[in-house]
């Protein structure tokens, strides 16, 4: 069923109207007619209440009461939009300007032939009908482009998601593999460590051998997956060493080599071995560019260096690590970190100087802390550590700490 | 209520505990920044929305007639300090939480944690009711080359960190491919080098000397700090350092 075009008149001269009305609904129009502009209104009110659609309005502009330009405004100010043909007396240059300015559609002027005025309802009705035929062009566009985001930002959420999944396997692994079990070894350790991002590079791992433990503690440069790999090297050829039973400097040597052959995009590695042995209370350590293990006495407060120089791993061949014997004896206490622990730094804000804990400064507080549980003392350097960096570490950071049992 | 004072190197904004108000004071800050040379303003204005609306809100339980007060003070080339005021009866900052969430989609109180991430020092008067926040816009460190006789000189305009590795890297693997043999790197404004870049230095000098027979490298105007850290990763062994005074 083709619906009948809705054109509203309004035309104050009975005759006029009455003749319009008549040619119109000729033509195969739907005619509502108005004699006045506030009558139209009302009209207009009512038909938009109902959802009844005008597809035109034709009024003429010189009536008493509302001119065809008020009522043109008043359908404005009702939210309607309806293109309208306006019948001018005069056919005046100004208000034909001001016409087309408030967005009327075309004009008549004063007198005209019925075929005249047929021609141009029409193509003011055409060019509505190719307005609207292009609004929904674009709108359908529109929805197709909408359409297409939204399946794109639907791919990036489920592949960000899968991604996510894989990074929370490997935070979990890599906990895995610094956490340690403090109960099980031979003597009490305490550690904290944080990564830097999710995954480090930071590693620590404690074995206990016939005679008393293995300690290792390794920096891998960078703190992302790749780090985390090399972490995983590391841990293996540790474990493999535990059970071989070999010494620091021949551990050392093969994980110098492991990492230059396996690690495709090199990585300095730095580390400290600590082998302890309880029965005959001797300890060792070999280093490769690892800061120095800090050691403090039961009754003496003031912390000592075991200095020792080394080569770093994973880059030279011929390293050269440094190694130091020594002798232990009942509640020593030994603690290893990670340079982003002494590296801990911040900007003083009203001089915008950088400040560095530096070793110096994790050797006071561990001073400070001196006759502390071995816990208690890891525990308050580490919150000390972090407040100094004002909880902004810039590296993967690890403390650990150990007490030789029998005191 | 909106006032502004305006005086060489600060600018200062009186205000109602309005929160449509906090979008002029960012607004005005941006164009005092951008006098300062600060264009990138990201950062300062999450820490500055941050303690307006900290102030509007919690300070001043958003009454209307009570004024908030804003100070923005460029201490030095690249460092601002931000001070908010309001007319509330203070907090217990000590109970303040700085650390981010570990979960990076958790998203609420992160208020004073975000504060501190993007800036250098918080500080309290003793009621809690006024809070100056240092900021520091940091510059990516950027690689100079010159030229002197038969050496390229690498000049860093800051520290070597992990962040600015790439580009260090990509820079030097370059000169590295015009065949240059002599590299002389000048570490006058460079504090601090990690443990990634330093990995980038020791492999430019292996790839240099697998390329060039006669290659050299220098280190020049180095502190004791990082003299130090060269000797104890034997990177001395690769690079010359060299004290020029």
């Amino acid at each position: 069923m083709i619906v009948k075009k809705h054109i509203f008149l309004v035309e104050d001269e009975l005759h006029l109207r009455l003749t319009l009305s008549l040619i119109l609904r000729k033509a195969g129009f739907l005619v509502t007619a108005a004699e006045d502009g506030s009558k139209a209104l009302k009209q207009l009110q009512e038909l938009k209440s109902r959802s009844e659609k005008v597809d035109l309005l034709v009024t003429d502009i010189q009536m008493p009461g509302l001119t065809g330009m008020q009522i043109i405004d008043g359908i404005k100010k009702m939210a309607l939009e309806i293109p309208c043909l306006v019948i001018t007396g005069y056919g005046s240059k100004d208000i034909v300007i001001e016409l087309m300015r408030m967005g009327c559609s075309e004009y008549l002027d004063k007198p005209f032939e019925p075929e005249e005025f047929l021609k141009r309802v029409n193509i003011v009705l055409e060019k509505e009908e190719h307005k609207k035929a292009e609004r929904d062009k674009q709108v359908k566009e529109f929805e197709y482009e909408k359409s297409e985001i939204k399946r794109e930002v639907e791919a990036y959420k489920q592949n960000f998601e899968k991604l996510r999944e894989q990074v929370d396997l490997a935070v979990g692994a890599y906990k895995n593999l610094v956490d340690i079990n403090e109960e099980s070894c031979k003597i009490p350790i305490a550690y904290h460590y944080k990564p830097f991002s999710e995954l480090g590079g930071d590693f620590m791992d404690i074995r206990d051998s016939e005679t008393g433990c293995d300690i290792l503690v390794a920096d891998v440069a960078g703190h992302d997956m790749g780090a985390s790999y090399h972490a995983v090297l590391v841990k293996v050829l540790f474990d493999e060493n535990c059970r071989l039973g070999c010494d620091g400097q021949a551990f050392f040597k093969h994980l110098n080599t492991q990492l230059i052959e396996h690690g495709k995009h090199k990585r300095m590695v730095t580390a400290l071995f600590l082998r302890l042995n309880l029965h005959a209370m001797k300890g060792e350590i070999v280093t490769a560019g690892h800061p120095p293990p800090i050691c403090v006495y039961p009754d003496n407060p003031e912390p000592e260096l075991y200095d020792t120089k080394g080569n770093v791993l994973g880059i030279f061949s011929d390293a050269v690590f440094g190694y130091r014997q020594f002798d232990i004896s009942p509640g020593q206490r030994f603690f290893l970190y990670t340079d982003g622990v002494t590296n801990a730094c911040r900007v003083d804000g009203p001089t915008g100087k950088k400040q560095k804990l530096k070793g110096n400064g994790l050797d006071s507080t561990l001073k400070r802390y001196h006759f502390l549980s071995l816990n208690e003392v890891i525990h308050h350097t580490w919150q000390d550590v972090f407040s100094f960096c004002r909880y902004k570490p810039t590296d993967d950071m690890l403390l650990l700490g150990m007490e030789i049992p029998g005191a | 209520m909106f006032k502004i004072d305006e005086k060489s190197g600060s600018i200062s904004f009186k205000l109602t505990s309005e929160m449509k108000l906090v979008d002029n004071v960012i607004r005005e800050s941006q164009r005092f920044l951008k006098q300062c040379g600060i264009s990138e303003f990201s950062g300062f204005k999450l820490v500055l929305r941050e303690l307006l609306n900290n102030a509007i809100e919690h300070g001043n339980y958003n009454i209307t007639e009570r004024l908030a007060r804003c100070r923005i003070e460029h201490i030095s080339d690249k460092r601002f300090k931000i001070t908010v005021q309001d007319e509330g009866k203070g907090f217990d900052y000590d109970e303040l939480v700085m650390t981010l969430p570990e979960d990076p989609r958790r998203i609420r109180n992160r208020g004073y944690a975000l504060v501190n991430a993007f800036s250098d020092q918080i500080d309290f008067n003793d009621r809690g009711n006024r809070v100056s926040v240092y900021i520091t816009f940091i510059e990516e460190t950027i690689y100079k080359v010159m030229k002197k006789d038969e050496w390229q000189i690498i000049i860093p305009s800051g520290d070597l960190t992990a962040a600015t590795a790439d580009n260090f890297r990509i820079r030097l693997i370059e000169m590295l491919d015009k065949g240059h043999s002599r590299y002389r790197f000048d570490f006058t404004h460079v504090a601090d080098i990690d443990s990634v870049s330093l990995s980038v230095l020791i492999i430019f000098a292996r790839t240099l000397s697998s390329k060039e027979d006669q290659g050299e490298l220098e280190v020049v105007n180095m502190n004791s700090d990082l003299q130090e850290l060269f000797h104890m990763t034997r990177m001395d062994r690769l690079y010359n350092i060299v004290s020029l005074t």
